[in-house]
């Protein structure tokens, strides 16, 4: 029975841990039951052609009439079989195609998703370790040193920010009556919604607490150098994203809400996810 | 020839798929609400949706391979 917040938090990495490790092994499975399936069919194909290639030789050397009708018959059953092993292994090429996208797509989608989840809760859990572990007594509560610490982290966020030429926007006070973005827009410019949300994500938990704790842009490089990260997966370039020439710019209105000039689609995916705030050029 | 190949691996995927949401459920009610949303904002509407794309992916795959069987 799941009683308190860590167990909560522990038993879904739990969960997901092995959700992971189960659909992995599921399409290993299926993969494997498609080859069968689809050799299965290609050999019986075989077979009805290599019977198609017999027929019509006895055809060709039969010395009468009578047994050439007989021979007729079965070589036209014989290729109706054939046609019907035809059909068979072109739907058994469209389970292939559809298991092959499904597969991949779980690969480029639920597999990050699952391991983006995971590292929320193992966040989540150093937090209560932390606040756990804190000795109370030691000049200062626990909560005191925590909210000093967040204090601290915040202001050396901030300092970064202004550093960079923008700040911190609360994305309640983004207009976005006008938003462009439904359906599948995200798909423009080679980046999808995943990439979106993967980029606010990195941004909101590894970016933003990296540059609290005084991480910087060559720091992130190394880390994804280190960790050979993927395409469209590099911290370094969510770095940019955010914070350089390409930031998301906004428009000051004159009763404290912002028009989006550049970064929608940004904005979007972190709305999306729940994130409150994002950096942003600010114009007057 | 078995005229499904699909159909254990899609019960393999339900039943999973089904372990983990209960594992979920029982979870969240040690968390309080604004931990459970920022959750789900964040991670859990995003694992269930592509869950639910994978399944519909292996239902295509296996609607397909029982329409070759079905053929042959």
């Amino acid at each position: 029975m799941v009683a308190t917040a860590t167990e909560a938090v522990s038993a879904l990495d739990q969960a997901l841990a092995n959700w992971s490790q189960t659909q992995r092994g599921l399409w290993t499975q299926a993969a494997a039951k498609l080859s069968a399936v689809s050799g299965e069919i290609a050999a019986e194909r075989g077979r009805r052609a290599a019977r198609v290639s017999a027929l019509q030789a006895m055809l060709a050397a039969a010395s009468d009439e009578r047994a050439a009708a007989t021979i007729r018959a079965e070589l036209e059953e014989a290729r109706r079989l054939l046609q019907r092993a035809d059909n068979a292994q072109a739907q058994a090429f469209a389970a292939e195609q559809e298991f092959g996208a499904a597969r991949s797509r779980a690969g480029y989608a639920l597999d990050p998703a699952i391991a983006r989840a995971r590292a929320d809760l193992s966040r989540r859990l150093e937090s209560l370790e932390e606040y756990r572990s804190s000795a109370p007594g030691a000049g200062m509560s626990v909560l005191g040193a925590v909210a000093v610490s967040a204090v601290r982290k915040e202001s050396v966020l901030n300092s970064v920010l202004a550093s960079l030429g923008v700040e911190s926007v609360d994305l309640s006070q983004v207009d976005f009556s006008d938003n462009p973005i439904v359906g599948d827009k995200f798909g423009e410019g080679g980046a999808d919604l995943p990439d979106y949300r993967w980029a606010a994500e990195t941004w909101e938990n590894v970016i933003r607490p990296g540059l609290a704790d005084s991480l910087t842009r060559d720091d992130f490089e190394a880390r994804d150098t280190e960790r050979a990260a993927a395409p469209f997966r590099h911290t370094a370039i969510v770095f940019d994203l955010f914070l350089g020439e390409e930031a998301i710019t906004l428009e000051r209105r004159p009763n404290g809400t912002y028009n989006v000039l550049r970064g929608r689609h940004r904005i979007e995916a972190a709305r999306q996810l729940g994130i409150e705030s994002l950096p942003a050029k600010v114009l007057p | 020839m078995n005229g499904d190949p699909f159909g254990p691996v899609a019960r393999a995927f339900d039943e999973s798929a089904g372990t983990l949401r209960r594992a979920i459920e029982s979870s969240r009610n040690a968390w309080n609400d604004e931990a459970r949303r920022t959750y789900d904002a964040r991670h859990g509407n995003e694992v269930e949706s592509e869950t639910a794309a994978a399944r519909r992916g292996i239902e295509k795959a296996r609607q397909s391979l029982r329409q070759a069987m079905a053929a042959l």
